[in-house]
């Protein structure tokens, strides 16, 4: 084969040299001549109608250059990767804790914050909903309009009654996985100017074509007069997918006309970033006496907070991998993106699957245990090989590891603990 | 710093900052270089490194638990978000600016790149200089020894094997 | 952060002094836990008063049969020392448990007892050690044992005006301790709960003498659960006496939920911590010091 000068070699990360240094320059540590510093009020309750907010005392502040609320935004006042719900600063309904509802540029770091205690916020909290279950209810708190079932994706294959009908194993159980935090090192950060008349961000961000466009959506800008620099990321996972200081610090630069700073703390941006969706799975498996699967009967419900996020894509992701990497003929997964009060649920390695894996795991072990085989066996027996047909009845042809991989674990497995399972 | 909130009715607050508080002249050393400077009583010495733009040490979580502040006072790992700075008077304080420099890498430096110990990067100036700490007060170091070293310092894109391995690498060059 | 005024004092008079003039004062000695404190707007001092300065408060020493650990005393120090390793290795193993690296090299023993959190690290094993506190102020110096200091979390005894100043504890030839921590993680992790036991044996027999268990995180305070040490006291060790002293301890605690665990887990846990306590303090006490 040709030798290449690039694939199959060990590369030198381009940045490695700047960062080893301590000479990167993250977003939070731009200084730039007369750069402001902004910070965000956000709400202390998870479910309100905003009455009214009174900045002036904030606007007086000496220091203070800058007090915007959702009247301030140009244009939508709405963001979101794949559902524009999500609003800039919040206009009427505060729908969860950390929801922003205004942003101040001042002098100091210290000034922005004197001035947030200045703001007198009035608001009337409404009855909130923190249990996705308990959302889906027609009786529940209605965190949007549409109501709190943000979309259903379904997956029907074969024939689901027959096959439990004429199982030897049926195993139903159901789990739940927990909200996790990214807690990237980097806290959210982005500095924001003018050149000329194009407003030029440097942001700690996994999306800049993305943030190019909400930004100028709500700036009410064309695309051309907004650049989107990513400044060396402190780690994203998924986090930094969604918008976070983007849209404040475009917007304060140019009503402040003053290059600004918004560095996120640790709290603010464990309050305010995405999570992981957590998830109630209700799962029911059909298998032969031999422990071959029959059927699968799956309900997923993604709690994706207050704002829908990454949300269908997640779940639509949950629904395709609910099978696992086992070969099901019969297969019926309904996968439910839900509103609640809880903070907003977005990407997170993984996407989705890690949590239907923690489910479909635990029933190909319970299905073994009821077979009378190994775990390993129950894998082998069922797993995905080439030409096997999925879930969602796509046939793969190649590059189907999954045995490969069980017998490299199971080698592995003999070598360090000396025996298997 | 909280972000303040603010429920209708609540009173004003009393602004705090509004008593004019001496500053203080501290002198010491900083990456070998005897310096005196005027800090506010309650800066921390993280913030204090940013002011006097050595942005190189990167502040995390602020309470000393992640290690990305990790500066070295007196030969000694400390997290910077955990000390004042009038604290370090007459001390001397190495930060990841004082470690090596582009003409002249540091040999930790050269292994971390070498070896692709370097991800995000948010983690690493904390990360070479607990590596450091160690080096100067043990230089042959177990393997364990060198993964305690750095237990203090948290790589969320978890590439703790490749920082173990080019910490290694260092310590058999050495030997 | 509320703003203060800094002083680093050279010696105890100066503290005094800095004490009795500044009223909402905070003493800071390794600062791991005060930062934080002063972070999050929990204290609001208009004064720190750093003790770094007082040289005299940093040490370990053995004098007429007692450690005596100078308050400030840090717990890298702790787990390094010579005189620890040799005759408290327990307490140098909690040491070396605390925090991170970057903690233990600044948060000290004092400040670690005066923070007064129930799970302390050095706490259970100094109380199973007998350790007393000084405590020092302008008017007096009054020694306490260690147990009395803590009235709740983040309470102690201490008057306005008052410091730390030393812990010690006897040295005994046929006593063994031991150090037992359960966290989330094996660093940077504050413990779900911990335990530590002394055992003292007659040297002829092999009786148990004395013991001492002490535990951290099931209470408000670090704990000693006379429970388990009187099935213990005036008879032979084996392994079934360990067993029933570990579950006499697990009944007798009383933990509470919080963040870090849940009380049945703390007591199902406390069980098994504190049976491995009491066998690592056996093997000490048979083991060492030519006992």
């Amino acid at each position: 084969m040709q030798e290449l000068n690039v694939v199959g070699k060990s590369v030198r990360r381009k940045d490695a040299l700047d960062k080893v240094l301590g000479k990167s320059q993250y977003s939070g540590d731009i200084k730039l001549p007369g750069m402001l510093h902004v910070k965000v009020l956000r709400s202390p309750v998870a479910h309100a109608l905003l009455k009214n907010i009174d900045c002036r005392a904030a606007e007086s502040l000496p220091g203070v250059h800058a007090v915007l609320t959702a009247k301030d935004i140009p244009e939508s006042n709405t963001h979101g990767i794949i559902i524009k719900d999500e609003p800039v600063l919040v206009m009427d309904k505060i729908r969860k804790i950390g929801d922003p509802l205004v942003v101040v540029a001042a002098e100091t770091e210290e000034i922005a914050l004197r001035a947030l205690s200045l703001i007198e916020v009035e608001f009337e909290e409404l009855p909130a909903v923190f249990d996705p279950e308990e959302a889906m209810k027609p009786e529940a708190p209605k965190v949007h309009d549409g109501g709190n079932i943000q979309s259903i994706r379904k997956i029907r294959k074969g024939d689901i009654e027959a096959a439990f009908a004429h199982a030897d194993i049926v195993v139903e159980t159901s789990y739940r996985t927990q909200m996790q935090e990214h807690a990237y090192i980097e806290p959210e950060a982005g500095v924001a100017y003018l050149d000329g008349d194009v407003v030029v961000l440097r942001v700690s961000t996994q999306n800049p074509h993305f943030d190019c466009k909400e930004v100028a959506r709500n700036l009410a800008l064309p695309l051309n007069k907004v650049r989107i620099v990513q400044a060396p990321t402190g780690g994203g996972f998924g986090g930094k997918l969604d918008i976070s200081v983007q849209i404040y610090i475009a917007l304060l630069a140019i009503r402040a006309k003053r290059p600004v700073r918004l560095v996120y703390t640790r709290e603010e941006s464990m309050l305010a970033s995405t999570k992981r969706h957590p998830y109630v799975i209700k799962y029911k498996t059909a298998a032969d006496k031999n422990g071959k699967l029959m059927a699968i009967d799956v309900i997923v419900i993604g709690d994706t907070g207050a704002y829908a996020s990454y949300g269908p894509g997640t779940l639509t992701r949950s629904a395709v991998h609910a099978t696992g990497p086992y070969e099901v003929p019969n297969v019926r997964v309904d996968a439910y993106t839900v509103y609640t009060n809880n903070p907003t649920a977005g990407a997170c390695r993984g996407f989705g699957v890690p949590q239907l894996a923690f489910a479909h795991e635990q029933q190909m072990d319970m299905v073994a245990q009821r077979a009378g085989i190994s775990p390993i066996q129950v894998r082998l027996l069922n797993a995905l090989r080439p030409n096997s047909q999925t879930g969602t009845g796509q046939v793969l042809e190649t590059g189907v590891g999954f045995v490969e991989t069980i017998e490299v674990a199971q080698a592995k497995a003999l070598e360090v603990l000396g025996r298997i399972c | 710093m909280d972000v303040p909130w603010k429920k209708p009715g609540a009173k004003l607050p009393v602004l705090e900052g509004d008593k004019n508080m001496s500053k203080q002249t501290i002198n010491f050393m900083l990456n070998s270089q005897k310096v005196s400077a005027q800090v506010e009583s309650d800066s921390r010495l993280v913030d204090f490194l940013h002011e006097m733009g050595l942005t190189g040490t990167k502040l995390g979580c602020g309470e000393g638990d992640c290690g990305a502040c990790t500066v070295i006072i007196d030969g000694q790992t400390a997290n910077s978000c955990l000390v004042l700075a009038p604290q370090i008077d007459g001390k001397e304080v190495t930060t990841i600016e004082g470690l090596g420099s582009y003409e002249q890498l540091h040999p930790l430096q050269e292994a971390f790149i070498e070896e692709g110990a370097v991800q995000c990067g948010f983690c690493t100036p904390g990360m070479l200089l607990s590596a450091k700490a160690l080096l100067d007060e043990n230089s042959n170091p177990k393997r364990e020894e060198i993964i305690r070293s750095i237990s203090g310092n948290l790589c969320r894109c978890t590439g703790y094997t490749k920082i173990a391995n080019a910490i290694e690498k260092v310590v058999r060059s050495k030997s | 952060m509320s703003k203060f005024e800094y002083y680093r004092p050279k010696c105890l008079n100066e503290v005094f002094k800095l004490m009795a003039e500044n009223h909402g004062y905070s003493l800071l000695a390794g600062g791991t836990d005060l930062m934080v404190k002063l972070k999050e707007n929990l204290i609001k001092p208009t004064a720190v008063i750093d003790l770094d300065g007082l040289e005299g408060l940093k040490g370990i020493n053995l004098e007429a049969g007692r450690i005596v650990l100078g308050a400030l005393t840090t717990h890298t120090r702790l787990e390094q020392s010579e005189l620890i390793n040799r005759f408290a290795p327990a307490l140098a193993k909690a040491a070396g448990l605390v925090g991170s690296p970057q903690i233990r090299n600044k948060g000290t023993v004092g400040g670690n007892m005066g923070n007064a959190s129930p799970a302390a690290d050095t706490v259970p094993v100094l109380i199973a050690l007998g350790a007393e506190v000084v405590l020092s102020s302008k008017e007096e110096i009054r020694t306490i044992p260690l147990e009395e200091l803590f009235l709740g979390p983040g309470r102690t005894v201490l008057k306005p005006g008052e410091l730390i100043t030393t812990i010690s504890f006897e040295v005994l030839n046929h006593q063994g301790c031991s150090f037992q921590k359960l966290g989330k993680r094996k660093a940077l992790a504050i413990s779900v709960i911990n335990a530590s036991a002394s055992l003292e044996i007659e040297p002829e027999t092999k009786v148990i003498k004395k013991v001492r268990i002490a535990l951290g995180s099931v209470a408000a305070t670090a704990v000693r659960v006379s429970a388990g040490e009187e099935i213990l006291i005036g008879n032979y060790y084996s392994s079934e006496l360990i067993k029933k002293a570990a579950e006499e301890v697990s009944k007798a605690i009383r933990p509470i939920d919080d963040v870090r665990s849940t009380a049945i887990y703390r007591k199902r846990v406390a069980e098994v911590l504190v049976g491995r306590a009491l066998e690592e303090a056996w093997s000490q006490v048979t083991c060492t010091r030519g006992g």
